[in-house]
């Protein structure tokens, strides 16, 4: 099925070539990293960014899986059984973007498989990394094994089932200990039991939109159109999703921002980057609630793109506190930008692969 | 005080044996701290120790920079000047910062004009070996927090749980920003974290930290807070003292008479 990834179109072609750069530009950038260490990133005020902001945002979208996954399996709701596989594959690709992100943040890279050696019971950071593999392993091997059957007509083998059970409580642990992360941080208990539920909403609320985003470009690029009833299925979740996250992202920037005073400080980056995302965020939102845009494709898409990257930008507000307390100042490097779209254009290049195998079995079939 | 001199040497020297006792059967040099995380109870039980460290404002010089400097020797801290990538183990702050969370309003700036040194609290429930994913800090058998550079991935989930800002991280390489280079200390790789070690190095040896033997004024007092009879505990028992951020419950070892 892999070969399919050799077989495209001029814009498919494009589209590789593209990820491709943005691969060798971010492996440049990471062999800087390196020789000079993590000292090539605008970090030193501000412990953890860009890199620790986008394992935040896909470990918690690769949850999402759960929203189609749950409705399938358990309630045996057929129509999502179309778009399974896509899911679990956008639930692998999402793991592993989150994983690099973690390694390229390391201050010793080479020691990645302590943790798991060393694995700690009572630290989130321990578990984060775990859940990532393991839900990173189950979507793979679920989706792919689904896909196999599919291509020989055959029902997906039965042992599979456990395993996607099992994947129901892991996608809901996964966002909720990546929110202990930062949770556990002593230095702003006060905003800690928010965030791990903050993180549940938007985990679905962005990976749903991402999903959507998926479904709209294939049937574009491939024709491949999953039907009316499935996308409204999916706008409808999103919209639930992310009404809660947003709420939930004011409620936290009032308590937090108002409350200390901090609002005014917009001479941050960081600071105006959360305003903007849940302006952002609340817009986007508008979009799913009025009638006439919902059934636009063209308005849609906007919209799934503006939950997605609001919920990205939302990321950095958490790590707006991480350390000595109050604002801290950061702004990014270009190196440590082409290091975060390299990974990022490694595990899109994973799932287009994944999913060029997905539309010759749909084509097929 | 020589009671308490002797005192001393018999504690430091157990941890000496210990040191020989689990770097045997290892191919560490045995002044390199054992690494295994097991052998350790993190209970303070009676009759073990609990090294501590008492800070007493009153003796303190303003401008005074002979602890820091003397840690610095020591351990070969790195200096890269006032950035905002500079390791510090043992450093000099306002009151403001050190005390971040007390109250401030109408106090005496008798207390606040001075700069007041800060460093690893070695707190009795840290939440920086709770959040590190590795168990390269981690508690040992006489109250120290220790760190192993060698287990350390640098993902910095320490740095961002310690309440007291306590832990450094090599950005880049520290050995080119070490002004005097010492060898009775092993010096650090860019991307580990550092933090100060309560000297356990020289404790091995029965000496004092490096801080507290700098120290003219004789600031800083240091011994064992679960021994009634140590001069730290006869002076917690005739001052009021302060630990830093006691409201997060890590339960410092470190205390300040302001
Ligand atoms: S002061 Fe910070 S680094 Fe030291 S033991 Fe406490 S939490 Fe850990
Ligand atoms: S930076 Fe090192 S010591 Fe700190 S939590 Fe990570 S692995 Fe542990």
């Amino acid at each position: 099925m892999i070969e399919n990834a050799l077989k495209g179109n001029r814009p498919y072609w494009i589209w590789m070539t593209l990820l491709l750069l943005l691969i060798v530009s971010g492996i440049s950038a990471y062999s800087q990293q390196l020789r000079l260490g993590l000292s090539v990133t605008g970090l030193g005020d501000a412990l953890w960014g860009l890199s620790i902001m986008q394992f935040t945002f896909m470990a918690s979208a690769a949850a999402s899986t759960l929203l189609v996954v749950l409705p399938l399996s358990l309630h045996d709701y057929k129509p999502f059984g179309k778009i399974v596989v896509i899911a679990q594959f956008l639930g692998a690709s999402a793991s592993a973007i989150a994983l690099l992100s973690l390694c390229i943040d390391m201050g010793k890279p080479q020691l990645i498989l302590d943790l798991l050696r060393y694995a700690t019971p009572y630290s989130p950071y321990s578990w984060a990394f775990f859940l990532l593999i393991g839900y990173f392993l189950i979507n793979l091997v679920t989706g792919w094994a689904t896909l196999g059957a599919e291509r020989k007509g055959v029902p997906a083998p039965t042992w599979i089932l456990p395993l996607i059970y099992l994947s129901i409580p892991w996608a809901i642990t996964l966002p909720v200990v990546t929110g202990f992360v930062y949770a556990s941080f002593p230095a702003n208990h006060w905003i800690a039991s928010l965030l791990a539920l903050r993180l549940l909403a938007s985990a679905y609320a962005s990976g749903t939109a991402l999903l959507l985003l998926i479904t709209f470009i294939m049937k574009r690029a491939a024709g491949f159109d999953v039907g009316r009833e499935v996308t409204d299925k999916l706008v409808m979740l999103l919209t639930y999703a992310a009404t809660f996250t947003f709420v939930l992202v004011g409620v936290e920037c009032f308590a937090s921002l108002c409350g200390k005073g901090l609002l005014l400080q917009y001479k941050n980056l960081m600071v105006s980057l959360t305003w903007s995302s849940l302006l952002l965020g609340i817009a986007s939102l508008a979009v799913f609630h009025v009638p006439a845009w919902k059934n636009s494709f063209r308005h849609l898409t906007a919209a799934s793109l503006g939950v997605v990257l609001s919920i990205f930008a939302e990321k950095g507000a958490a790590l707006l506190y991480l350390s000595k307390g109050g604002v801290v100042a950061y702004t990014p490097t270009m190196t440590e930008l082409s290091m975060v779209l390299g990974v990022l254009a490694l595990g899109t290049l994973f799932l287009t692969i994944l999913l060029k195998a997905v539309l010759a079995v749909k084509r097929a079939g | 005080m020589n009671e308490e001199r002797r005192e001393f040497i018999k504690k430091t020297s157990i941890g000496f044996l210990a040191g020989i006792g689990v770097s045997s059967g290892l191919f560490l040099n045995f002044l390199m701290e054992k690494t295994d995380a097991s052998l350790w109870s993190d209970k303070t039980v009676a009759g073990t120790i609990r090294w501590g460290m008492l800070i007493d404002m009153r003796k303190c010089i303003d401008g005074c920079q002979k602890c820091v400097d003397a840690c610095r020797l020591a351990h070969d801290v790195p200096d890269f000047g006032n950035s905002s990538r500079q390791i510090e183990w043992l450093k000099k702050s306002p009151y403001s910062e050190v005390f971040s969370t007390s109250g401030r309003d109408f106090i005496s700036t008798e207390r606040t004009k001075k700069s007041i040194p800060s460093l690893c609290n070695h707190c009795a429930d840290p939440s920086c070996v709770r959040a590190c994913p590795t168990q390269a800090l981690f508690k040992r058998f006489d109250g120290i927090v220790a760190l192993d550079y060698h287990r350390c991935t640098g993902c910095r989930a320490c740095m961002a749980s310690c309440p007291y800002d306590a832990i450094s991280f090599n950005w880049s390489d520290p050995r080119p920003a070490i002004k005097t280079l010492n060898d009775s200390y092993p010096t650090r790789e860019k991307g580990v974290v550092e933090k100060c070690n309560f000297c356990s190095e020289r404790l091995l040896k029965g000496k004092l930290p490096a801080c507290v033997d700098a120290c003219p004024e004789k600031t800083l007092t240091f011994g064992d807070l679960n021994d009634p009879k140590s001069a730290i505990r006869q002076l917690l028992e005739k001052n009021q003292t302060m630990q830093r951020k006691p409201e997060l419950g890590t339960l410092p070892s470190v205390f300040y008479i302001i």
